[in-house]
């Protein structure tokens, strides 16, 4: 694992999903929002203060930034964000961690059956 | 930026969240506050339903706080990079954000005093905002129909009934029978573009599944849901005028019930349902047509009637453009006379027609403005004690204050802090109030007696939230800015020296009275409480004349369509009724654990009436009216009502060709014979000389606060009317008996739709549903306002013990026994209690007059409800500064004066 990417690791639950949502592509706050509420099936709905203070460290780490918003929205109180480059390293080497930790777990018969293949 | 057909509840929510974010440090605020509010609007606008928009708030303004915390406790402010502007020019924006910041760490100083005001203020905007919820969802809300207020409700006045005791209120609400109403129908002239007529009816619906179910039908014209209440039918369509003509037999069901009964069949219109006849469903009425005290379950068109004496109709009419309804009342009475056949005649009987909303919420609106008004008095106790609690704070911060003023804070400067702290601790409030609203809300409907119409729809209030929450804003403001005034005013030198001189007593007398103030607006609330809570004691402890505890009501819906189907001969249809009856009653009777069980055609307490004209011989006066019961033989025992006179009747009396006999009340036969012996006489009913056999003791039969003093019973066979509601004498407990009882009537005949089976203790409780509902509501409000105005006595002499701390050290030198010290500090308290407690005596005589109606057995001016609030002020005053007074009895002189 580079080396400089695990001084941002592990993620925590909501910049982690925060990356995922990013990762599909440029979305803005409530945009955001309706896809962590899609991605963890309505469980976790962050709020905008919580979003923003995540999303507010996680520019100032360079993960996400801030784009110009797309000339069709017209609601210019609306601001973008894209995923960094290093966000999306960042997100890869989160999820291979996680995907390590499952695969002990499995090893240990923790959790749900194996039902696809998981590589470790 | 303008906001145009925004809603109220988003305008305010974005309000409320604004002053969170004034929570919010610098540098996020600037960075995402404008879009944390429009992805709060976009939240809000998601939202669906009150409970959604509940969690909706509750995320984002819970996010924004806990947000607020963890920035700036955890996360240190963001490093070079991040946009700020020169220290130098500091604006009024950013100086508002470190007064923010200010406020937020003195709150974080102090969390006690600021949690209760924040809690305090929180519960009073939830109870005044729910409170009015109501009212707005019950009183103010205009009816779901178009041009609502055409629509009006149309009774016949009965002249002769003003002042009766029981039968009063038809003087002016009378019902129509079939004929009379067609004669207004007829000639209704232009005043009124439609009416329409109504009855309850209803019917037995027999089920494969299960036992008979009795369906609550209404019976009206097709005019209703035309023309009076239009509405669009959610499935098929609404009654036509050639069904009408036709008597068609056909039913328009409820949303509910095609739900509950059919689970939402989407082919139910066309089924003919058996109900007696078979009836043909042709639509389903949405459940969003709800007319107050016609709660069925079906509709069915109204057959014609001949019988003038059957007074059992009620009219909804719709007003003509720009008629009011006294001119209709006029017209209309004159029309209903003329109208009349030569040889009936409508006598004196006028036409009332009334505003349809006022008309249903005549009986909840002074108990609903009541309770509003109990509410609001909270509201003020809770602003009240805010300001007794800001005043406090900023007394004991005099010295802070004078020491930032000394170190160059100008005087505007502080004086905006200290706004800014009130402001803030108001928007908290406001938060907290919002959350406990909507569980307010569920309480108060979910508590909320039967009958009162629309209360289930209310939601919260926007605008009573916004009102309720600008109000304890003010209040914060206010009292914030009073003690930003009173600072204003002081020498700062002063201050600093350590001279606490005669200001601060003033500023402390300040508080006093506040907090005396408070006082006597709980002891209103704990007055009113104390009258209404005596009533339902009272009413509890009538004594009814009857077995009350040991009766069970039984209700039945007979299908004797089917028992008497096939039977043409009316003699024979009698004859197999009765003895239907008869075994209905032998099985019931033998039930173990019943000593007896007999019919009759009112049940106590239920609402049941019955009443006719009677005429004694030799009696000449006003007509006499007196409530008329068909019994069975043995119902004065089973009831266990005394026989003062005479004796009650006996087996052979209950037969159809018996010699005509009754029994009268006390009432009657005092009013009718005076002195004489009443058994023997003759007095007539329905034109039928009848020989009184007995007295029977006067009952509590119809309600428990107006005795029926006149009534008269007859045994039923002789009167040739039959109802299939008995009372059952439970020899032990009556609740237990239920389930054998509704077992045993399925056995005698599973087409029997039980009505109701309840132990009659069920019915008197009712009965005080809404004396229950009044003095429980009034009682918590009382609560908590004597719990804040206490909180009020306990900071002020706490705060006097500290500032006396000098004083109460000379004294002990001086040699003041812990006793005397004591004495001074609890004599403090009490002083605020008698002060306080005197003016709220004086308040609660004058608002004693709003209750005095909703009384029973007790005096507005009730000595125990009095004596025992004057008792409980002086007591929880004491207990109030018992803590204070200790700590300074316990004042060590040496140190008390060294400190100094």
């Amino acid at each position: 694992m580079d080396a400089d990417l695990s001084a941002h690791l592990p993620l925590a639950h909501l910049p982690l999903h925060v990356l995922l949502a990013l990762a599909e592509g440029d979305r803005h706050g409530w945009a955001i929002i309706k896809r962590i509420e899609e991605l963890t099936s309505g469980t976790s709905s962050p709020s905008s203060g919580s979003l923003y203070l995540a999303m507010t460290r996680m520019q100032e780490r360079g993960l996400i930034e801030e784009i110009p918003a797309p000339d069709e929205d017209a609601d210019a109180r609306r601001r973008y964000y894209r995923i960094t480059g290093l966000g999306e390293r960042v997100l890869r080497a989160e999820v291979e961690r996680l995907a390590q930790i499952v695969g002990v777990a499995r090893a240990a018969r923790v959790g749900p059956p194996v039902t696809g293949t998981v590589r470790s | 930026m303008r906001e145009r057909g925004v809603g109220v509840t988003e305008r305010l929510g974005v309000i409320l969240f604004r002053i969170v974010l004034m929570l919010l440090p610098g540098w996020l605020r600037r960075r995402a506050g404008s879009e944390m509010i429009s992805i709060f609007r976009e939240r809000h606008r998601a939202a669906r339903g009150a409970s959604g928009l509940v969690r909706a708030w509750s995320i984002e303004l819970g996010g924004a706080l806990a947000t607020a915390l963890r920035s700036r406790l955890l996360a240190p402010e963001p490093g070079p990079g991040t946009p700020r502007r020169g220290a130098a020019r500091r604006s009024l924006m950013e100086s508002l954000g470190q007064d923010v910041r200010f406020a937020f760490r003195a709150i974080r100083h102090r969390p006690l005093p600021a949690f209760l005001a924040v809690v305090t203020l929180g519960l009073g905007i939830a109870a005044s905002t729910a409170m009015f919820s109501v009212v707005d969802a019950v009183l103010l809300r205009p009816l779901p129909f178009p041009e609502p207020d055409r629509i009006v409700s149309i009774y016949p006045t009965n002249p002769s009934l003003r002042g009766h005791p029981t039968l009063g209120a038809a003087a002016e609400r009378g019902t129509f029978s079939y004929p009379e109403f067609a004669d207004l129908r007829d000639n209704r002239g232009d005043v009124l573009q439609s009416v329409a007529i109504l009855a309850y009816s209803g019917g037995i619906l027999a089920r494969n599944d299960g036992p008979a179910e009795r369906v609550p039908m209404a019976a009206t014209s097709a005019a209703l849901f035309t023309h009076v209440l239009p509405v669009q039918p959610l499935r098929g369509s609404l009654f036509t005028e050639e069904q009408e003509r036709d008597q068609a037999a056909v039913l328009l069901i409820t949303e509910g019930f095609w739900e509950r009964r059919f689970g939402r069949d989407p082919d139910i219109v066309g089924r003919v349902l058996e109900l007696g006849e078979g009836m043909q469903v042709v639509g389903v009425l949405p459940r969003a047509f709800e007319l107050a005290g016609w709660n069925v379950d079906a509709w069915r068109l109204m057959p014609p009637g001949e019988n003038r004496g059957n007074h059992s109709h009620y009219a909804l009419g719709r007003l003509a453009e720009g008629v009011t309804p006294e001119a209709a009342a006029a017209a209309l009475t004159v029309a209903f006379n003329t109208a009349a056949p030569d040889d009936v005649g409508h006598g004196e009987h006028a036409i009332n027609v009334f505003d349809r909303r006022s008309d249903e919420t005549r009986r909840v609106r002074g108990p609903l403005m009541l309770l509003a008004g109990a509410a609001l008095v909270l509201l003020l106790v809770a602003c009240g004690n805010v300001a007794v609690l800001l005043l406090g704070a900023a007394l004991d911060r005099e010295h802070e204050l004078s020491v930032r003023g000394a170190l160059g804070a100008g005087r505007r400067r502080l004086a905006q802090q200290l706004l800014t702290e009130s402001v803030v601790l108001a928007g908290l409030a406001a938060a907290v109030g919002v959350g406990l609203t909507s569980l307010a809300l569920r309480g108060l409907v979910f508590l909320a007696p039967t009958g009162v119409p629309r209360i289930a729809s209310a939601t919260v209030d926007g605008r009573a939230l916004l009102a309720a929450t600008v109000f304890a804003a003010s209040c914060g403001i206010l009292f914030g800015l009073a003690p930003a005034l009173i600072f204003s005013r002081t020498d700062g030198q002063r201050s600093l020296g350590g001279t606490r001189g005669g200001s601060l007593k003033g500023r402390a007398r300040i508080q006093g009275m506040v907090v005396a103030g408070e006082l006597s607006l709980a002891t209103v609330l704990l007055v009113g409480a104390g009258l209404l809570g005596r009533t339902v004691l009272a009413l509890s402890n009538v004594q009814t004349g009857y077995a009350l505890d040991e009766l069970i009501m039984v209700r039945l819906s007979i299908p004797f369509d089917r028992v008497l189907a096939g039977m043409e001969d009316v003699e024979r249809q009698s004859t197999a009724q009765l003895a239907y009856y008869d075994r209905l009653q032998q099985e019931v009777a033998a039930l173990p654990g019943v000593s007896g069980a007999a019919f009759t055609s009112n049940v106590p307490l239920t609402g049941d009436m019955g009443n006719n004209d009677i005429s004694p011989e030799g009696y000449v006066g006003e007509p006499l009216i007196a409530e008329r019961r068909f019994v069975s033989y043995d119902y004065f025992d089973v009831m266990g009502m005394r026989i003062l006179e005479g004796r009650a009747f006996d087996e052979l009396e209950d037969q159809v060709d018996a010699p005509a006999t009754m029994v009268i009340s006390e009432g009657v036969a005092r009013l009718a014979f005076g002195d004489e012996s009443a058994v023997g006489k003759q007095v007539s009913y329905w034109g039928r000389p009848t020989t009184v056999v007995g007295v029977v003791e006067n009952v509590r039969d119809e309600s428990l606060d107006r005795g029926t003093d006149l009534a008269f019973y007859v045994p039923r066979r002789q009167s040739g009317q039959y109802y299939g509601q008995l009372v059952v004498r439970a020899g032990t407990d009556p609740r237990s008996l239920v389930p054998a009882l509704r077992q045993r009537i399925q056995e005698v005949d599973p087409g029997i739709a039980v009505v109701a089976i309840q132990p009659m203790t069920v019915n008197l409780s009712s009965e005080l549903a809404s004396e229950r509902y009044r003095a429980r509501l009034v009682a918590v409000f009382s609560a908590l306002a004597a719990v804040f105005a206490l909180l009020g006595i306990y900071g002020v002499t706490a705060r006097s013990v500290a500032s006396r701390t000098r004083e109460l050290g000379i004294r002990k030198a001086l040699g003041a026994e812990r006793q005397s010290v004591l004495g001074l500090v609890l004599k403090q308290g009490v002083r605020l209690a008698v002060w306080g407690g005197t003016l709220g005596f004086v308040l609660a005589w004058l608002g004693s007059r709003f209750v005095e109606s909703y009384l029973f057995g007790v005096s507005r001016a009730d000595p125990v409800t009095i004596g025992g609030t004057a008792f409980f002020l002086a007591a929880a005053s004491m207990l109030a500064s018992l803590a204070p007074g200790v700590r300074a009895a316990r004042i060590d002189p040496v140190e008390a004066l060294r400190a100094e």
